[in-house]
């Protein structure tokens, strides 16, 4: 009796559901499973949510609809899905690019589950909003922060410091105009006429190793081109620790690692820009992860503090700074902020893929692992999150491997050992030219299979090498140095397993971040012991999640939140620092599933 | 029948060679029961072992379990022959005293407590301060201890530059000539422990080993 039958149509299904009488159609259509975009959080002033109304008797419009029919002209069989409320039974059109989910399934990569979606809300950083403003409004600053603030009815409102860009210097001719809101609390900008189709948001992930970069346009929640670059710092110091000797050595040094940074960021922006169609200055808002060495240097803080134990950052997260401060050529309005670090060799890029993977606010226990040249682990247990970082070594990136390569085309990514010989494949199917993290991985999984390998790590042969395909060999050296980067790792699970008074058996699920591309195969990572024997269902691949972290956190609020309260959960811990790390580090040195057997009496 | 007194040498040799560290013990008490002097056995049986636990380890056969299990199943043959020494009113001559630490700034320890093990286990009295040691600790600790040898581990680009202050300590207070200085750890090189003044430069654990005897054998470092 209470309750209203409806039918929607999306796409190209049909969905019945049923409303409580009164009940908003937003609020139905993401408990029927149809989540959409709610851009001014349902306020009523964006007029973005607009749904068509098929067939059944229309409800009386609200007075935020009234006021935006005026100003749109839009027929009257279109509503405002935020508005209206149900008491009749309605067949209702939703246009495709109002649904929430297409966007959870390009965003959310190809490894992560279907399940993991992460974009729980559709909230982006900057936000435009056409405005009608008086002569009045606009004669003095304090009343047109006001008219706006009430006019969008949000709690707060201030505007940016920069002198230059106040709203007043708007010829106050015109009347239309366009509020150009940061995170619903800063007012970047007034432009003259409507410009609220053009918001970019730009997702960086600063790596030691490689910069990558997508543009995101953020009044459509899509991203619109990526791409990366290798760090140009290398120049300066291959590892961060080199970076950080490198910074400290002379003053001006921190200032030649930051310039070689931007120049990356800058040449990255114009290649994606021009990819895209788009300009530059259309970008509002940068999210920038990277670990905590690249995040200083980014914003120009010491890095001293990171180079010896024990290892503090200066900073955690920091209020957003604009684009020209860091010398960032944007929209001149345009704001820049990080994702927080979490320890001294935890930094933005863990912080944002931890975010991505949507573990913060999960219940269960869930591992995170990153695997690079500094391997980070973060364990949650319950409401707290351990997390530690551990010297890998840059073995699985394929340097200091007599046969080792970055993961590019011609890298051998798999092997199988069959029919007494491997049988390996290359990225792209390219010619084989060496072999990546993930095929090195392979390749010592498949030896202790066929018998090369003892778990001690000697090569059984009486040969001092293993051949894997013609002209390449894996050395016993070889195999010393994954030997140690696996430990480190192994150990450092361990230790933070221990530390939570957890036992891997209790894991809800393992998150595999980092330099495995889409090719490293679970059971082999489990059979070289790297990971706990979990079942395979609890292994989730998520592909750059720094990178997907930074573009949610530039496109959902609850992530943002979420951002806020990640370094009050974190407790870091320093492995090296505990009392059983020798034991452990020597025990994960062994090859092989024994590790993780329980050996506790 | 009475096995023979190779047979006892032989089987503690294999017992540390293969790391066996709750072997070790019994049976160097088995060799002295057999009436073997402690001496002896040191030299034929425990220090051939030690030898050759470091050349399967250069060899790449052995890794660092194994090396540590066959530094320690050393030190448990070593304690109870020392005793054994002790109580004959003989004592072995030490290699040389060692004062052995991680640099100021770094906790990384394995590393050092390998050199630490592998000196012990040749015949070196090791006073080992752990990690993130402050440089004038090493100064005063080697004074005290009337020292041969300072050994600085650093495994950060960051930190290394810790064991140059320590040698510059040392020449500033006169000292230099006192103790021989020895530098390792993983971005450390020949030509880095050249440059601050080290008198030697280890790459391995068992090439610490040779260091120390070349630097006590007044023979200098390896770059000498």
């Amino acid at each position: 009796m209470n309750k209203v039958k409806l039918k929607f149509l999306a796409g190209a299904k049909i969905i019945k559901a049923e409303a409580s009488r009164g009940q908003t159609l937003s609020r139905v259509l993401f408990r029927a499973g149809l989540p959409i975009k709610l851009y001014c959080q349902g306020r009523g002033i964006c007029g973005r949510c607009l749904v068509e109304i098929k067939s059944g008797r229309l409800p009386e419009e609200t007075e935020a609809e009234k006021k935006l029919r005026l100003e749109r002209r839009f027929p009257p069989c279109f509503r405002l899905a935020c508005q209206l409320r149900l008491h009749q039974p309605l067949t209702v059109r939703i246009p495709d690019d109002l649904l929430l989910l297409p966007e959870i399934k390009s965003l959310a990569g190809r490894f992560i589950g279907k399940d993991q979606t992460w974009l729980r809300d559709y909230n982006p950083l900057v936000k435009k909003y056409v405005l009608q403003l008086s002569r009045e409004d606009l004669s003095e600053e304090e009343r047109l922060v006001s008219a706006i603030k009430s006019g969008l009815g949000l709690k707060q409102l201030a505007l940016t410091p920069d002198a230059e860009h106040k709203p007043k210097s708007v010829g106050a001719s015109r009347r239309q105009f366009t509020a150009v809101i940061y995170d619903d609390r800063l007012l970047l900008h007034l432009e003259g006429g409507r410009t609220d189709d053009r918001i970019l948001g730009l997702a960086l992930d600063l790596g030691t190793t490689t910069v990558s970069a997508r543009l995101l346009d953020l009044v459509q929640g899509k991203p619109l081109a990526s791409a990366s670059v290798a760090n140009p710092q290398a120049a300066f110091g291959a590892d961060l620790i080199s970076r950080i000797a490198f910074a400290i050595e002379r003053p001006g040094n921190l200032k030649r690692l930051r310039r070689a940074a931007l120049k990356s960021i800058a040449q990255l922006t114009e290649v994606l820009a021009r990819e895209a169609g788009v300009k530059t200055r259309w970008v509002y808002a940068v999210c920038l992860a990277g670990n905590a060495v690249m995040n200083h240097i980014f914003l120009n803080q010491p890095v001293d503090s990171l180079g010896r134990a024990p290892f503090r950052p200066a900073f955690l997260s920091h209020e957003p700074v604009p684009a020209s401060e860091i010398g960032l050529r944007l929209n001149p309005q345009a704001m820049v902020f990080t994702s927080p670090n979490l320890g001294g060799f935890v930094g933005g890029d863990i912080s944002s893929g931890l975010l991505y993977t949507g573990l913060p606010d999960k219940p269960g226990n869930y591992l995170y692992v990153d695997l690079g040249t500094n391997g980070e682990i973060a364990l949650k247990k319950g409401k707290k999150i351990l997390v530690a970082s551990t010297a890998a070594g840059p073995a699985f990136e394929g340097s200091g491997i007599s046969c080792g390569q970055p993961a590019l085309p011609g890298a051998i990514e798999y092997v199988k050992w069959s029919e007494g010989r491997f049988k390996y494949r290359t990225i792209g199917r390219k010619k084989l030219s060496g072999l990546c993290g993930s095929g090195l991985l392979s390749v010592l999984a498949e030896s202790l299979r066929a018998g090369w390998l003892l778990p001690s790590g000697r090569i059984t042969t009486g040969r001092s090498e293993i051949p894997v395909a013609p002209g390449l060999t894996l050395s016993q050296l070889d195999i010393r140095k994954l030997q140690l980067a696996l430990a480190a790792i192994k150990s450092g699970t361990r230790l933070l397993l221990g530390t939570a008074g957890l036992d891997w058996t209790e894991l809800d699920g393992l998150y595999l971040a980092g330099v495995f591309g889409s090719s490293v195969d679970p059971a082999q990572c489990i059979a070289v012991g790297l990971l706990p024997p979990l079942p395979r269902r609890k292994i989730i691949f998520t592909g750059n999640a720094s990178l997907a972290g930074a573009e949610m956190l530039l496109l959902s609020g609850e992530a943002r939140k979420s951002a806020a309260r990640l370094p009050l959960k974190v407790q870091h811990v320093s492995l090296a620092e505990q009392e059983n790390f020798q034991g452990e580090f020597l025990k994960a040195l062994s090859l092989g599933r024994r590790y993780w057997r329980k050996n506790d009496v | 029948m009475k096995p023979e007194p190779n047979n006892h040498l032989q089987a503690l040799s294999q017992a540390i060679v293969q790391g066996l560290v709750d072997e070790a013990g019994p049976l160097a008490e088995k060799a002295l029961a057999a009436g073997l002097p402690p001496l002896q056995v040191i030299e034929q049986a425990c220090v051939p072992a030690i030898e050759e636990v470091g050349r399967l380890w250069e060899a790449g056969d052995y890794f660092l379990p194994e090396l540590i299990a066959g530094a320690e199943a050393m030190k448990a043959a070593m304690t109870v022959l020392q005793e054994a020494l002790k109580s004959s009113g003989q004592s072995l001559k030490s290699a040389g005293r060692v004062v052995i630490g991680t640099v100021e700034g770094d906790i990384h320890d394995i590393g050092k407590n390998l050199v630490a093990s592998m000196l012990r286990a040749s015949g070196f009295e090791v006073i080992d301060l752990g990690a993130d040691v402050k440089v004038e600790r090493f100064v005063e600790t080697a004074e005290r201890e009337k020292a041969d040898i300072i050994a600085l581990s650093a495994l950060l680009t960051t930190t290394m530059l810790n064991q140059k202050r320590v040698v510059e300590l040392l020449v500033s207070l006169g000292l230099k000539d006192k103790f021989k200085v020895m530098v390792g750890g993983a971005p450390v090189t020949e030509k880095f422990a050249r440059e601050i003044g080290a008198d030697g430069y280890g790459e391995s654990a068992v090439q610490a080993v040779s260091v120390a005897r070349n630097l006590l054998a007044g023979r200098g470092g390896n770059h000498d």
